[in-house]
Parts: C-alpha cells; sequence; structure tokens
C-alpha cells in the first residue's frame, strides 16, 4: 500500500520536477517496504498494475460524477434536502434584521464577487 | 492559518501514536485470522527466490554497509510526500486514487495476509522459520 500510494503521487503530479522527484522516492519505497520487511518483492510487483487499475477506475466520468455529487454534498449539507424539493431550509431559519440585512447583500453580489468555499481549494484542472 | 496547519500536524502525529485506525480494523483482522489461519508467506518467499530477488539478502546488505539507518525514515516519509503532493496542486484524481486505493486494499490485506517481518521468526536471517499464525497475528 505504501509502494502504492507513492505511485500515485509520481502518477498525479504534473510539475516535471517534482514528478522526477516523486518518482525516484516511489522507487525508494519500493526497497524501503521490501527491506523492512513488510512485504516481499511479489508484492511491489503487483502493486504496479494495481496503481494504474486504481488510477483508471478514478478517472472514468461515473466514478468522477459520482464523486462529484458526494463532494459537493459535503460542502453544502443542506444540498440533498434541497435536491428532494420537500422544503426549503433558509425559510425555516430564523435571521436577526442586520443579519439578514448583510446576507441580502452577499447574495446580490455578482458571482465572481463571491466569498471563497471550500470547493476553491481543489484544483478543477485535475 | 499558520496555527490550523501547525494543529493538523499534531492531530496528525498524536493518531500515528495512537493507532486508531489499526484499533479499529482488530476485530476484522481477527475473523480474518479465525476464517484463514494460513498464511501464503512460505508461497511468496519461494517466488521471490525464483524471480532472483531476495528481500532478506537486501536488508542483511543494508544492515551490513550501515544503511539500513536510512531506511525508516524513507517508510515513514509518505505522509510528507502526499501532503506535498496534495499542496502541489490540489489533484481531484490524486485524492479519489489515494483513497479507492486504499479502499480496495483492504480485502486484499484481509484475504492474502502477508508480511516477512510477522512471519518469519528471526528476519533477517535467511535460515528463518515461519511462525504458526495465531488468529490475532498482525497481518500485513
Amino acid at each position: 500500500m505504501y509502494f502504492t500510494w507513492a505511485l500515485l503521487l509520481a502518477l498525479n503530479v504534473h510539475d516535471r520536477r517534482w514528478r522526477w522527484a516523486f518518482i525516484i522516492y516511489a522507487v525508494l519505497m519500493a526497497f524501503a517496504t521490501v527491506a523492512c520487511g513488510e512485504h516481499y518483492f511479489i508484492d511491489v510487483i503487483v502493486a504496479i498494475p494495481f496503481s494504474f487499475a486504481g488510477r483508471t477506475i478514478t478517472q472514468s466520468r461515473t466514478f468522477a460524477s459520482a464523486y462529484a455529487y458526494t463532494a459537493k454534498a459535503e460542502i453544502d449539507p443542506i444540498m440533498p434536502y434541497r435536491r428532494m424539493g420537500a422544503f426549503r431550509i433558509q425559510a425555516l431559519t430564523i435571521e436577526p434584521p442586520s443579519r439578514r440585512k448583510e446576507t441580502d447583500e452577499i447574495r446580490r453580489l455578482p458571482e465572481l464577487e463571491q466569498p471563497a468555499r471550500f470547493d476553491s481549494y481543489i484544483n478543477p484542472r485535475y | 492559518m499558520l496555527a490550523y496547519a501547525l494543529a493538523g500536524f499534531a492531530v496528525i502525529m498524536l493518531a500515528s501514536c495512537l493507532r486508531i485506525f489499526l484499533f479499529s480494523l482488530v476485530p476484522i483482522a481477527a475473523a480474518t485470522g479465525w476464517l484463514r489461519p494460513a498464511t501464503i508467506d512460505g508461497h511468496l518467499r519461494m517466488l521471490d527466490l525464483v524471480l532472483g530477488f531476495d528481500g532478506f539478502a537486501l536488508r542483511l546488505w543494508l544492515v551490513r554497509i550501515g544503511g539500513y539507518q536510512g531506511v525508516p525514515p524513507i517508510y515513514g516519509s509518505l505522509i510528507f510526500a502526499m501532503a506535498k503532493a496534495w499542496a502541489l496542486e490540489r489533484s481531484r484524481i490524486l485524492l479519489r486514487s489515494a483513497l479507492s486505493g486504499a479502499l480496495l486494499a483492504i480485502p486484499l490485506y484481509l484475504f492474502v495476509p502477508a508480511g516477512p517481518e510477522y512471519a518469519f521468526s528471526n528476519l533477517p536471517e535467511t535460515s528463518g522459520a515461519l511462525v504458526p499464525a495465531s488468529w490475532i497475528q498482525p497481518r500485513n
């Protein structure tokens, strides 16, 4: 598993310099797992296609869309309820007038000026 | 932000010491040990020797030249490498593949139990005998 993770790092990092660094790290990790006595050499060989298979599966469209739904649900906890359309959570919350005004101002801002959310920390390119 | 980073680092280090996840896997490992008491270490060791790669000899050689001290830090530095890779690109594919790889590996660990560190009594001596597997024996 350690070698698999090290290999996944080398496969998924796109920066050329760091990619070489992670490839060297994966090779060192392969020797380290065998030398530590945690795994056999055959385990390391099996881990290579296992890593590629895992990466291919996670790149598939079905997996990505399912993950996107769960990731969005984590960011917005009431999103599943909104999708159900049963009721609007916001209508049930009682906000003081000052806070309500502040919230309305934020809602009126253009999309680009909205405050950063958690998902903006995830690079959408990869 | 630095305070949050330091707090997160402290939590990760504490969790590493407590082995919370290992404790949570004990019931599953115990059940597997009861259902499948025999490990396949002997076969895997033979397969290694057939392929011409002797892990025990590699360890003995590293100990002899004094290079073995550098091996455990490499093995233990994975968490920092993963943090660096995440900090570099914040790749969703990396996140997904690391998580799914770990989940896919659990059945492999449980149903194909093996690991020379736990199976051979006097590793890395090449004459090491296989230790009989008990139901609670750590499996790698």
